[in-house]
């Protein structure tokens, strides 16, 4: 481990904010604005930590404490990203040694990382990692429409069409305000189609209020019933497609096709927009053969956990497993008494 | 059962217990870390096979297409570039031709009846019809522009000599002399599919005929 080096817990926002402001890694996850809606909303500790250098910031690590039956474990809820960020003067395994050594003696430290952005030295550093699924991420720097008639395939193209002959009113980046009602029902009807835990109201108002003009809404409407929303949100140069709801009865008309693709459409026509993100979905799901025909390339995500031992807590293939039961049980995991206390629990 | 049997089938459920808690603990551990270890091996593999990735990734913005197909637009611009340098030098190779035409010529005042020819050595039907598309907008003019390259004619009548002359029956005489095909209008007309040799001198014939009629 560097001498030099010292973790902090984060105080200095401005110190925050120059690591992460123009780095090329930064995501969604790892602004304040994320930050303060998860702790407005859930009951976890921020842990946010800064690694300095002769008193300079040279690295930012995000993350949350959140309660373990026997330890705590550090790590960022409900996202796919919680990697450190470096500054280009930093080595990769000092920080990540550092870090491991910041941990207190019980906590479990949970990175979750992706192939894209190029850390490495891990294993080197003593930590273990779990395969966590993957995300698709597709270059938005070129044309719509060339991506539309050679990126996108033919299945989408034609549920595009289908989509715009039922004639569905979309709105690209809608206001907030007077809908979230409106998308909150769609996200119940969503999670209880699938068995999981909904997120508790109010942690949709907090995103938006918290992201201001990067929270990106995208909605599909059949006259004025709402059919399918998307929440996005804009950071570092990347879309994160983070929340996608929608109205099972129409999926014929593939509203879920046209939001998803007014999202990338907005993306490309945005001069400070490099990448489309969709989001972490196991292989092979119905999700990703859903994302797979807008052609973004798959990235392997993995989580680092130290102690090693604990990597297979960010093991989320054990949910697919479930599915079968936990769709059963939907009414009661969904209940507005439990769904948002056991969201709470599972963290993901 | 006498206790000291109890005690040690208590003790031997505890080891095997402990036992296979720390043969998985460390079946845990291992693939862990062989995970951890193949997601650097990966990172590193691929920073190796693409070189400089923000190089690479800049690159291909530039070229607006992915990094795997950057091998062959490089290839098709490079064509394109070809394409265009040879072209380049074609319409360089037909300037000083028409500069020395002009300015062997004596000075023609625009308005007044007069015939101009005008042979673009190497230039094709597309320079011959770029060049008459001016041409065709001097009142008092009759003229020929011929394309030595495709051999090919394009023929313009002012407006003032509307009247009295007329580019398809000029093309039409052109045609009945050197063989080919054309037509056109009263004011524009093109001929073509004239053997090249040929088209210059009968061009000339014409010209000259229909300055004797002016």
């Amino acid at each position: 481990m560097d001498a030099g080096l010292r973790v902090e817990p984060l105080s200095r926002t401005d110190d925050w904010r120059r690591v992460i402001d123009d780095h090329p890694n930064t995501t969604a996850f790892h602004t304040l604005a994320w930050r303060q809606a998860v702790a407005e909303c859930f009951d976890y500790e921020p842990a946010y930590r800064l690694v300095y250098r002769d008193g300079e910031p040279v690295a930012a690590l995000p993350g949350f404490r959140v309660g373990g039956l026997t330890s705590q474990v550090r790590v960022t809820p409900f996202c796919a990203y919680g990697h450190p960020l470096l500054s280009e003067a930093a080595d990769p395994e000092q920080v990540l040694k550092t870090l491991e050594a910041d941990r207190g003696g019980r906590e479990i430290l949970l990175i979750k990382d992706a192939d894209w952005t190029g850390i490495t030295g891990y294993s080197r550093c003593g930590y273990g990692g779990q395969a966590a699924g993957i995300t698709r991420r597709l270059p938005t720097t070129g044309d719509y429409d060339q991506a539309r008639e050679h990126v996108f395939d033919r299945q989408l193209r034609s549920g595009l069409d289908t989509a715009r002959e039922a004639g569905f009113a979309v709105e690209a980046d809608a206001d907030p305000d007077g809908c979230l009602d409106e998308i909150y029902e769609l996200h119940l009807a969503t999670v209880r189609r699938h068995g999981s835990p909904q997120f508790p109201r109010g942690f949709f108002d907090a995103l938006c209020d918290a992201f201001g003009e990067r929270a990106r809404l995208f909605l599909v409407r059949d006259g004025a019933e709402l059919v399918a929303s998307l929440l996005a949100f804009d950071a570092g140069g990347t879309r994160f497609l983070w929340n996608n709801a929608s109205d099972g009865t129409y999926w014929d008309q593939h509203p879920n096709d046209l939001v998803y693709a007014t999202a990338v459409r907005d993306a490309f026509e945005r001069a400070d927009c490099k990448v489309v993100d969709f989001g972490r979905t196991e292989p092979g799901s119905g999700v990703d053969r859903f994302k797979q025909k807008f052609g973004a390339d798959p990235v392997q995500l993995t989580t680092m956990a130290v102690p090693p031992r604990h990597a297979s807590m960010a093991d989320i293939s054990g949910y697919k497993q479930l599915q079968a039961i936990t769709r059963r049980l939907a009414p009661v995991i969904t209940h507005p008494a439990v769904g948002p206390r056991l969201k709470e629990w599972i963290h993901e | 059962m006498s206790s000291l049997t109890i005690g040690l089938a208590v003790l031997a459920v505890a080891l095997a217990g402990t036992t296979v808690y720390w043969w998985r603990r460390a079946g845990q551990v291992a693939t862990a870390m062989t995970t951890s270890r193949e997601r650097d091996e990966r990172i590193a593999a691929q920073s190796t096979a693409s070189g400089d990735q923000p190089t690479l990734a800049a690159a291909a913005s530039a070229a607006d297409c992915p990094p795997d197909e950057l091998p062959a637009r490089i290839e098709r611009f490079q064509e394109r570039l070809a394409e265009q340098a040879s072209e380049i030098d074609r319409l360089r190779a037909t300037i000083p031709d028409v500069a020395l035409q002009v300015s062997d010529r004596p000075a023609v005042d625009p308005d007044e009846p007069h015939v101009l020819t005008v042979v673009l050595s190497n230039g094709t039907t597309d320079d011959a019809q770029r060049f008459a598309d001016d041409t065709v907008d001097r009142p008092g003019e009759i003229a020929f522009v011929v394309a030595g390259r495709d051999g090919s004619v394009a023929v313009t009548v002012g407006e003032q000599l509307r009247d009295t002359h007329d580019a398809a029956e000029i093309v039409a005489e052109i045609t009945d002399r050197a063989g080919g095909g054309g037509g056109g209008s009263t004011r524009f007309a093109t001929a073509g599919g004239v053997d090249p040799a040929d088209l210059e001198s009968v061009v000339e014939a014409v010209a000259e005929e229909r300055r004797d009629l002016l």
